[in-house]
């Protein structure tokens, strides 16, 4: 037996009987066993072995408005989820679908919500298409820029280009809080001075259709890029009203935004694949402390105590309306001033500060 | 301890047991995620991360909550300090000795809103001239609505009721300043931030 034994063992010597999938097997179990630091991990590496040690240099601040995004591998969606920020003590909501019931509820955002990621902007979208975007420093140095792909030019020729090697692919989506409030609406209208000279003066009424539609509980919302939606001259403000013989312009809620999420394609993408698990998401957060929010005035109105005129313009008959027509400056300019200081008696824009 | 092959001598054999504990041993180095660690094993290595602690940060009108009852942080308003049933929230008196009990204890209410909501809540009256008269915490599951012009109201912190626990969460991470706007119609507007 013990001969036995030691014949089996003879006839098991390196070289005679161990196959090579067998010592692949081994070299494949030594890679597996090969450690690499990932987050807050310290490694240092000798010739008699490792240690491991947690980098604890920075604490980990979880602040409201905390937002955290990943890859919804089922659904093939980016979800996001906020850890509850405050704005007057009332966290606000956010639409999710409740599969339950099958339709779209408002969730508070102290129960955690997943919000489904949609309507992402292309920040690499071919700049000779007019992208305003601008891509932020970090991204053009990991390989982000516009893409060249496909070109346009001044007269439409259409032309094909070639991306650097490794290009990347930006994609961003705002995250914001909307609070719905009373805006300043009114007619406008000219009255005869008797002396060849006209007043044209905006009659201010106050709109409560978004209070009444969403309430004054805050909402958070999402959108491509929130600083494209807001931005709107004062210039651009006065025109909409005169054309439209009603102040228009006053948006009826505020807004805030809370973090911009960023989604990196892998290095040489193709400028049509989909945003899917392989890219990578950042954020970054605008907002770190809870809110508190008023309206800039408390004003109060009825039918039988309406506000007072605000007087934009008084000059010759027709004066403003030739002025805008022919895009004569000067009396645009000091009419948007006068509507602007009448305005800011009564308007209802409301103002964020952090606690 | 991982067990090791035996060590061998020039001209031993190579057998199979040897090849065995070999191979056992080094599957046995493959790491397994403890507290706060993660592991991502890949083909080529493993990637370690660590779950750092969250900041513990000892900041004004902080809530520390012991099983069902809790109590807040000494934070300060126009650099009054707020009381909790009559009591300074410190648990120091004027006179800069410790109140019998020690800081004033608030139970977590049981009742919630219809969102599992109770806020912790600074409640302050002022006098004609907006001058804070009164300072005191209390808790509510309505978000309070000012009835007179000389109240006003500032959430410190809100329980969420979630799976039968109540869940903290912070609002106010620092001392305040306080105006009151006399009303010129309503009620006036009471103004509160950080300082």
């Amino acid at each position: 037996m013990d001969q036995a034994h030691h014949r089996l063992g003879q006839a098991l010597f390196l070289g005679g009987m161990i196959p090579a999938r067998a010592i692949n097997e081994l070299i494949d179990r030594m890679a597996l066993a090969r450690p690499q630091p990932g987050a807050r991990c310290l490694l240092k590496e000798s010739a008699a072995g490792y240690s491991v040690s947690a980098d604890d240099s920075v604490p980990l601040v979880i602040h409201p408005w905390n937002t955290t995004v990943t890859w919804n591998a089922k659904l093939k969606r980016w979800e996001g989820q906020v850890h509850a920020g405050f704005i007057g003590g009332i966290d606000p909501t956010v639409s999710v679908l409740d599969e339950a019931k099958g339709k779209t509820i408002d969730a508070g955002l102290s129960g955690n919500p997943v919000i489904p990621l949609t309507g992402f902007v292309d920040r690499t979208a071919s700049a000779e298409g007019g992208s305003p975007l601008p891509i932020p420093q970090f991204f053009l140095q990991q390989g982000a820029a516009y893409d060249k792909s496909i070109s346009i030019d001044s007269d439409g020729q259409v032309s094909q280009g070639v991306n650097p090697p490794g290009w990347r692919r930006l994609l961003s989506l705002d995250l914001y809080l909307s609070v719905a409030r009373l805006a300043v609406t009114g007619e406008l209208s000219s009255s005869d001075n008797g002396d060849g000279t006209s007043t044209v003066s905006l009659h201010p009424l106050l709109n409560s259709q978004a209070v009444i539609a969403h309430g004054t509980r805050p909402r958070l919302l999402t959108i491509g890029n929130l600083k494209q939606k807001q931005e709107e001259s004062a210039q651009q403000a006065l025109f909409a009203t005169y054309s439209q013989q009603a102040y228009q312009t006053d948006v009826p809620y505020d807004e805030l935004l809370i973090s911009t999420v960023f989604l990196l394609s892998p290095p040489s993408t193709d400028p049509s694949a989909p945003a899917d698990g392989s890219w990578t998401a950042y954020v970054q957060h605008s907002v770190f402390y809870n809110l508190l929010y008023a309206a800039q005035n408390v004003v109060i109105s009825s039918p039988t105590h309406p506000l007072n005129p605000i007087a934009i313009y008084t000059g010759l008959a027709g004066g403003l309306g030739d002025a805008i027509a022919n895009k004569i400056l000067q009396p645009i300019n000091d009419a948007a001033a006068a509507l602007q200081t009448g305005l800011a008696q009564i308007a209802q824009k409301g103002f964020f500060w952090t606690i | 301890m991982i067990a090791l092959p035996p060590k061998v001598q020039p001209g031993d054999p190579f057998t199979a047991k040897l090849w065995n504990q070999m191979r056992d041993a080094v599957a046995a180095l493959r790491p397994q995620a403890g507290a706060n660690t993660r592991i991502l094993q890949n083909p080529n290595n493993f990637v370690i991360s660590f779950d750092p602690s969250t900041l513990d940060w000892s900041h004004p009108f902080r809530i520390s909550q012991t099983g069902k009852t809790f109590t807040v942080q000494l934070g300060l308003i126009n650099q009054v300090e707020p009381t909790i049933q009559g009591l300074p929230i410190s648990g120091i008196d004027k006179n800069g000795k410790a109140v019998v009990g020690g800081a004033p204890k608030l139970t977590i209410a049981s009742d919630y809103d219809s969102e599992g909501r109770n806020w912790v809540v600074l409640k302050v009256t002022t006098d004609e001239l907006g001058k804070i008269k009164q300072a005191t915490i209390i808790q509510t599951s309505t978000w309070p609505q000012p009835l007179d012009p000389y109240t006003g109201y500032h959430p410190i912190a809100m329980f969420k009721k979630s799976a039968g626990n109540a869940v903290l969460f912070q609002q106010t991470y620092h001392n305040l300043a306080h105006q009151w706007i006399k009303p010129t119609t309503g009620l006036g507007r009471h103004f509160f931030w950080a300082v």
